[in-house]
């Protein structure tokens, strides 16, 4: 298996094993860190979560796109030092609207079905982060990037 | 939870907390055989020592710093030394240090001990772990009791012991240790006996010596040896040895000594004797249900490294030699001038002289040195290195570090008193010959190598000759075959590709290996997937290679750290980074596909990562 093989189904496993990330966005320098429920297209290309209009982290990512997202396998164990696999993704988020909205709400509904309600809240937001890069580390120290063409 | 148990405490369900042999010995002390003073340390106390110390996760780290398989032995080895360092720099946790010294104090009371493992795994596998873990004799005083637990417990992780695991299918990761604490009985004779001969079932073998037993069990003391018929409980033969030698309790362990001239002529045990104990060895057998063979009374962790730098090695002097020729370049201008324009160099002068005394020697560095067929055919590649060494006279300062291995030699040897401190010498001397000689051997095989490629590069260039005259058809064919085999094998040139059709690519990070030389480095990467990528090799360049050999490291003196992606610490990339205190990480996988040239890196020799800062462009 090649190396964009193997990242990739690795990426692919914690899109489907892991149901929050967290997501980082900052303010006029200021980093800020919230927990998200996500969900990722197969191709990897982008991850979606919602969140209300009146949080810290819309606003922020209102007024600069660019954050960055953590998924990580980790189940708070000694073990996770050289079994948890982590995965930084880097990219540009903003809200969704219009006809695609509900394609990707049905994604996002299959995997957090008990997020209906408030995904259907209308002062909710449906966020997409179009992914420039991943960072995968494993091994503890084994760093791999994967760069996606946009 | 019993951190410790005595003979008679030992139940059947604690047999998985004290390990087979601790086991045996319960038995035997509650049948009433006459064993000496004994306590068992259960697994217990081994996992308070790791968890207290914080080791457990440590130890997994380091199993998992990359796939087992994917481990060379000298790799294996080299995780093995660092996690038994891990246990001897820790010390025991106070409150079972505290534990531990009372009962010894209060059970043995002065007395000197045998210290010996018991790893519960034995009866998981159903497999022999004799000799994998380590056993100590006649050690006396708290301290030195406690110290030699956590050899004993360190043991558990030796290369023989992780490789034996991984061979027989047990998780080594859940492996833990007990130990069988017992009073050393200093009687003069000792020995083993196997109730039934592996290659005869009718007979059972005794082998004895005089002194203590762990001579014989080391193979330093040839024992005697006795074989007996088992049903009619006779002795068979007695093959007496020259006996010259005996394992006596010396001050602090044991050392082996001239036998006196009194006990060299007579045999350690007679037939009555030999009876005696074959008696003895049927009554094990009967409470055991099987046949028994059991033992019978009659901070660096690779600080040891630095003792052998300074050792007078080839490749050392090879270097030393070239940074005496780029001295001459630098304080000579117009030599400077004339070779970099690549004018034909004057034979006959100083330098001239050294030129060819260089390559009578050494050779002109234009041969295969990284698994490549091809040979240039001048001195171009030296003169190439030699400027760029003369440009650069920083790397002509000597980096290596003949202070710190006398201090070390000296710190060494301080340890040693008397008779000891000969024995110290000459082992110093022994580890420094086997040094030089796993690294001088590669200089001479590179010059084989090289002498055998110009006869494949003659041979080739004849091969199309004929050819061209149409002569001699079939020796030609099967000369081209034999040629044609040289060529064969991967190509080290071999970049892997890292794009897919869907627009993804892969860049490495952070890559992680083995710390193999100590220190911190960034520079461009020089890969090395040809040998005549050696002549462009630029100061403050880091090298990174598939495999450094010998032939390799003259670009040594220029560079800013090594990377290798075959592991150990005694391979030669690390042995000439430590001469020369560069950092150095090696059992990097796909150092040279996944690196580039003009990459800029960074060597962690510390922690052993290297860390790709920027691709090169180009």
């Amino acid at each position: 298996m090649t190396h964009y093989e193997d990242i990739k189904k690795q990426i692919r496993e914690l899109f489907i094993n892991q149901k929050l990330a967290v997501l980082s966005s900052h303010h006029s320098g200021q980093p800020y860190a919230s927990l998200i429920a996500f969900v990722g297209k197969e191709d990897l290309k982008e991850i979606f979560f919602l969140t209300p209009r009146t949080t810290r982290k819309f606003a922020n990512l209102t007024a600069d796109s660019r954050v960055a997202i953590l998924i990580n396998s980790s189940l708070n164990m000694d073990s996770d030092f050289h079994e948890a696999v982590s995965v930084t993704a880097l990219g540009n988020a903003k809200e969704i609207n219009g006809d695609e909205k509900d394609d990707i709400l049905g994604l996002y509904l299959t995997k957090h079905p008990y997020l209906e309600a408030f995904a259907t809240s209308p002062t909710c937001a449906l966020v997409g982060v179009t992914i420039t890069t991943y960072v995968m580390v494993k091994n503890f120290q084994h760093v791999m990037e994967l760069h996606i063409d946009q | 939870m019993n951190w410790i148990l005595s003979p008679l405490e030992v139940r059947p369900d604690h047999r998985n907390r004290i390990g087979p042999k601790a086991y045996a010995l319960s038995l035997m002390a509650q049948e009433g055989f006459n064993i000496p003073d004994t306590l068992f340390l259960t697994v217990d106390a081994y996992n308070a020592f790791v968890n207290a110390a914080g080791l457990r996760e440590r130890i997994l780290l380091e199993l998992n710093r990359k796939k087992f398989k994917d481990m060379r032995w000298e790799e294996i080895w080299d995780c093995a030394t660092r996690i038994r360092h891990l246990f001897l720099k820790k010390q025991i946790p106070g409150p079972l240090k505290s534990y531990l010294t009372d009962k010894i104090q209060s059970r043995f009371n002065g007395k000197t001990l045998a210290i010996r493992s018991s790893a519960p795994d034995e009866d998981a596998s159903g497999s022999s772990f004799a000799g994998l873990h380590e056993s100590f004799v006649n050690v006396r005083g708290s301290s030195s009791i406690l110290d030699h637990i956590r050899l004993v417990w360190a043991s558990l992780w030796s290369d023989a012991a992780l490789l034996y695991r991984q061979e027989i299918g047990l998780d080594v990761e859940k492996s833990a240790m007990a130990v069988v604490l017992q009073e050393t009985v200093t009687g003069n004779r000792s020995g083993v006996v196997f109730s039934q001969n592996p290659n005869d079932k009718a007979q059972v073998i005794i082998e004895s010596v005089y002194g203590l037993n762990q001579g014989l069990v080391d193979g330093m003391v040839e024992p005697d040896r006795w074989v007996l018929d088992r049903d009619k409980n006779a002795v068979l033969s007695h093959k007496p040895v020259q006996r010259e030698r005996w394992m006596i309790p010396s001050e602090n362990g044991v050392e082996t000594a001239p036998l006196p001239e009194d006990l060299s002529g007579r045999s350690p045990l007679n037939s009555k004797e030999a009876l005696g104990i074959c008696d003895l060895a049927f009554r094990a057998e009967a409470l055991f249900k099987a046949p028994q063979n059991d033992a019978m009374r009659a901070d660096d962790p690779y600080e040891f490294m630095n003792l052998l730098t300074q050792t007078k090695m080839v490749s050392l002097e090879r270097n030393q030699l070239m940074e005496d020729l780029a001295s001459m370049i630098c304080e000579d201008r117009q030599l400077f001038e004339r070779l970099k324009a690549g004018e034909p160099l004057d034979l006959d002068s100083e330098f001239g002289e050294k030129v060819n005394q260089f390559i009578e020697k050494f050779g002109d560095l234009s041969c295969a040195v990284t698994g490549g067929t091809e040979c240039a055919t001048d001195t171009r590649p030296l003169f190439k290195l030699l400027l760029e060494m003369a440009v650069n006279p920083s790397s002509l300062a000597s980096r290596k570090k003949p202070k710190e291995a006398k201090v070390l030699q000296q710190r060494f040897l301080e340890h040693f008193q008397g008779s000891k401190r000969k024995e110290a010498e000459e082992l110093l001397d022994l580890a420094r010959s086997s040094y030089r000689l796993r690294d001088d051997d590669n200089i001479y095989l590179g010059k084989i190598e090289a002498q055998l490629l110009s006869a494949v590069k003659e041979a080739k260039s004849r091969v199309e000759n004929s050819e061209r005259r149409e002569t001699h058809k079939s020796k030609l064919n099967d000369l081209k075959s034999v040629i044609q085999d040289f060529d064969y094998g991967t190509d080290p040139r071999k970049v892997s590709v890292q794009k897919d059709e869907n627009g993804f690519k892969v860049n490495p990070r952070q890559l992680v290996g083995q710390p193999s030389g100590p220190g911190l480095s960034r520079g461009k990467a020089r890969v090395i997937r040809h040998h005549l990528d050696l002549q462009d090799f630029k100061n403050a360049e880091i090298l990174v290679c598939d495999a450094v050999d010998p032939n390799m490291t003259f670009v040594i003196p220029l560079a800013a750290g090594v990377i290798e992606r075959r592991g150990g610490m005694l391979i030669h990339g690390a042995i000439i980074a430590r001469e020369y205190g560069l950092p150095c990480v090696t059992g990097v996988p796909e150092a040279t596909s996944l690196i580039h040239t003009g990459d800029d890196i960074t060597v962690d020799g510390f922690l052993g990562i290297v860390t790709i800062s920027q691709r090169n462009k180009m």
